[in-house]
């Protein structure tokens, strides 16, 4: 009895999630039947669109992109207006692209591989994605950020989340997640109210592949590389990319090491790397409100301070968040993921970009540990068919951060919060810092 | 000789050479790249051990039947029947390659590497003005030092090893037209293997990465050669560009307590070599003394790397190798034979494509002949020193070559 019950709790729970990730706010037929046209700017008049309702999606190359419903299709042929029905925003469901599949590294994303789904992805969704080169990495390939939102090419006042993935070369599985977590945003921006909601009221950008040389590595040559590949000059390589922000960098050597052939070796300076000094840059140029760093493995959401055994204060809805975040992906298929402070749950770590964020920006920053739990049950190997159920464990906890994040928005000038430098006030949470760029 | 002989000479020069048995090979510095032939990347094709001693020349003197792989136009000027047979020992220097010494290994100095091989066998006969060659030849192995590290506390193990060799198949024809003027055209079949196996190990936790490579393609070599005096020959020659195919499986698997995870791949793989062009003279300067010399041009920045569909970085730029010998041939009698005895020595620049570090091997050869009758037996050395790359790479090669010939004594050049 008790164990139909179970069953039943969960057949509701998983019940209510599925509902609430198809998009209660359009009716079946509905979604099957709006679709994205275009037509020619110069042929239309934009008065007269707006008067009919439609709804724009967005202005390229001369042409003007709406979302449709059938009744919108007819007015526009009674008008004489043609339009050209534009199939890649057909929505559809996540899937592993593959174009990643094949090679030494199976359906995980090489560095090309990522370049060119990155580009695919921009080009099929014109007016919600677009593809910024961030900076470079120490043997030259362009780092990349996916940024989604709705006029994506317009900087808008809008709720900024930023979600970062492969900082260790090892952990191929941190690539995939952010990087599917922008394919969804996208492939469902038309059929999902709640996807739709969040690309129209935030910037979500995404950073899947933070370690490009490194992972090239990894793949070609040693499998638990973790660095990236800096000559360090004494027969040793790399520079942990994790170990390299200027808060508190170097603090001990516990968080990290002097020494060059550690695993945790922290660089000659702060920022001494490329690829963390364009996370740096993209923080400079933006006003972030959340941070996710995607990493492998332990099935864990850690955020600040790693380097301090000293409990985080003031940061009441950071934490709360980490809750939030650790239910939403138990209740997809009941894995559990930790959460906690990461001093005080794992090891210390110094010059680390969640402390970076967090110390300097004041927004709640997170590691995510993806799965498996422990090294018996994979390290950081993940089976190519683990690469969908990670990424779905983990895309309630992503949608909800960023919601969280939207909701308590307040664009600058507003008069309801500070300026769009700072941070408003999170309801229990005065003591959250300000956002206020002070030179990180 | 009897046909017999020369038969079964044959027979067992090919099938040595269809079997090599390589026991280990060199690395160019600035290389950790898997495809990195031993010794250099220059590799024409295979030189017999005249003209490895003379300063590693090979497009105007014909010495032996290896001719074919370099200057198939030098066939003319062998007598109507060549054999060769060659092998060779091979001793290099390696720093960075696959793991080691780029992250997870480290070495004290260098890794050394030696490798023995029968590595040549070519015929060529002449018939009704044409010559024919037929030639089988180890032209590329890519053998690295094997790299273990264990330790008992915890139990861990690590190990690496690569080996492999590209075979070129040899089928010429040549023909003297007019005025000392002769031509030559070879095509040449490659086949090979490559293969790769990593091994970490720690604590009932076992990553093993395990790939294969299987080599195919074709090219064209030819050339010409004047004899422009009785003195002076000069030579062209080309090789043209190709692109070796290869089909290549790859294994990567974690296995633990709980995990069982394995990843495979399979798919082309595609290297663009190069054009490579070159000039070569030969000249009887004062009797009894010949001095040969060659420029060779190769075109790699063109070259290109694919692997599983996925282009790779290789920064090459073009280069240009020199090479300069000098012979001395004298003669001597015993056992009321008459032997013919020549002496070389030589000097070769060669240096390698990477753009970064720009690097370089300076060669220098020598080796002698001792020739009877039909018969000819030539041992030659190479000896190179690497500068460039900080580590002081040297590379050796010690070849062997019999020839045994039928018909008039081979004009020489």
């Amino acid at each position: 009895m008790l164990r139909k019950k179970r069953c039943f709790q969960k057949f509701f729970i998983a019940l209510v999630f599925v509902l609430a990730l198809s998009g209660l706010s359009l009716n079946p037929q509905e979604q099957e039947t709006r679709q994205v046209i275009s037509l020619d700017l110069k042929q239309v008049s934009l008065p007269q669109l707006a008067s009919w309702g439609l709804d724009f999606l967005m202005e390229k190359e001369g042409r003007l992109y709406v979302v449709s419903s059938p009744q919108d299709r007819i007015r526009l042929a009674g008008a004489k207006l043609a339009y050209h029905p534009e199939p890649a925003f057909s929505g559809r469901p996540v899937a592993v692209p593959s174009s990643a599949a094949g090679g030494i590294n199976g359906d995980y994303h090489s560095a090309d591989e990522l370049k060119t789904d990155l580009r695919s992805l921009e080009a099929g969704h014109p007016g919600l994605a677009k593809v910024y080169d961030i900076g470079r990495s120490l043997e030259g390939r362009a780092l990349y950020a996916l940024k989604v939102s709705g006029n994506v090419g317009a900087a808008e006042p809008e709720a900024q989340v930023l979600f970062l993935g492969c900082h260790h070369a090892r952990e191929w599985i941190s690539v995939e997640v952010p990087f599917l977590l922008g394919k969804y945003l996208l492939d469902n921006y038309l059929t999902d109210s709640r996807v739709r909601d969040i690309v129209d009221h935030s910037e979500v950008w995404i950073v899947p592949l933070l370690n490009p040389d490194g992972l090239e590595y990894s793949i070609h040559v040693y499998r638990y590389w973790r660095k990236n590949r800096r000559d360090n000059g004494d027969e040793s390589f790399g520079v942990d990319l994790n170990r390299n922000y200027d808060y508190q960098w170097g603090t001990d050597n516990l968080g990290s090491s002097p020494e060059p052939d550690s695993a945790v070796y922290r660089g000659r300076s702060p920022f001494s790397e490329p690829e963390a000094a364009a996370v740096r840059d993209l923080f400079r140029g933006n006003n972030f409100q959340a941070l996710i760093s995607y990493h492998s493995f332990s099935q864990t959401i850690y955020y600040p301070w790693g380097y301090s055994r000293q409990p985080v204060e003031n940061a009441e809805r950071m934490k709360a968040l980490a809750a939030g975040m650790s239910q939403c992906i138990q209740e997809v298929a009941g894995n559990v993921y930790r959460y906690g402070q990461s001093s005080l749950v794992s090891y210390l770590t110094n010059g680390e970009t969640t402390d970076w964020a967090f110390g300097l920006y004041g927004i709640p920053a997170y590691t995510i540990e993806l799965e498996p739990g422990s090294e018996q049950a994979g390290g950081f190997f993940n089976a190519e068919t683990e690469i969908l159920p990670i990424f779905n464990d983990n895309l309630p906890a992503a949608l909800y951060l960023i919601e969280d994040c939207i909701s308590r928005y307040r664009p600058p000038g507003s008069g309801e919060g500070p300026s769009g430098k700072e941070r408003p006030s999170a309801a229990g949470d005065p003591g959250i810092r300000s956002t206020k760029k002070r030179g990180g | 000789m009897c046909k017999l002989k020369i038969v079964v000479l044959l027979a067992l020069g090919f099938l040595l050479a269809w079997h090599p048995f390589p026991l280990r090979g060199q690395m160019v510095l600035g290389q950790y790249e898997e495809e990195a032939p031993v010794r250099t990347w220059n590799i024409f094709g295979p030189t017999g051990a005249a003209g490895l001693s003379l300063g590693d020349t090979m497009f105007t003197l014909a010495a032996d039947a290896s001719a074919l792989f370099t200057n198939p136009a030098l066939m003319t000027r062998l007598p109507s029947l060549a054999v060769s047979l060659g092998g060779s020992l091979q001793s290099a220097d390696f720093f960075r390659y696959g793991p080691v010494n780029t992250g997870p290994l480290s070495t004290v100095g260098n890794a050394g590497l030696i490798t023995a091989s029968a590595d040549l066998a070519a015929v060529s006969v002449r018939v009704l003005g044409w010559s024919v060659g037929l030639g089988l030849a180890l032209s590329e192995i890519y053998d690295r030092p094997e790299a273990v590290a264990r330790s008992g506390s915890p139990d861990y193990l690590f190990s690496f090893s690569q080996a492999g060799s590209l075979r070129t198949l040899n089928i010429s024809l040549g023909r003297e037209i007019a005025g000392g003027l002769s031509l030559g055209l070879g095509l040449n079949l490659v086949s090979g293997q490559w293969a790769w196996n990593l091994t970490d190990a720690w604590s009932g936790i076992s990553i093993t990465d395990s790939r294969t490579r299987s080599f195919r393609g074709c090219y064209f070599n030819g050339g010409l050669c004047w004899r422009a005096s009785d003195e002076l020959s000069l030579a062209a020659v080309f090789r043209s560009p190709y692109q070796r195919k290869a089909t290549s499986r790859s294994s990567l698997r974690y296995s633990a307590q709980s995990a069982d995870i394995l990843i495979q791949g399979s798919g082309e793989d595609t290297f663009r070599e190069p054009l490579v062009l070159g000039l070569g003279l030969a000249w009887k300067f004062f009797d009894p003394f010949l001095l040969a010399g060659e420029m060779t041009y190769w075109n790699w920045s063109s070259y290109r790397a694919s692997l599983l569909g996925e282009d790779m970085a290789r920064d090459f730029r073009d280069t240009w190798k020199a090479g300069l010998g000098l012979e001395y041939l004298s003669w001597f009698r015993l056992f009321n034979q008459e032997f013919d005895f020549p002496a070389r020595i030589g000097l070769v620049y060669d240096p390698q494509p990477m753009s970064s570090p720009r690097s370089s091997y300076i060669n220098f050869s020598l080796g002698v002949g001792l020739y009877w009758k039909g018969i000819h037996l030539d041992l030659g050395t190479i000896l190179g020193a690497e500068n460039g790359s900080g580590r002081h790479l040297t590379a050796q090669r010690l070849a062997l070559t019999l020839t045994v010939f039928s018909g008039p004594r081979p004009a020489r050049g």
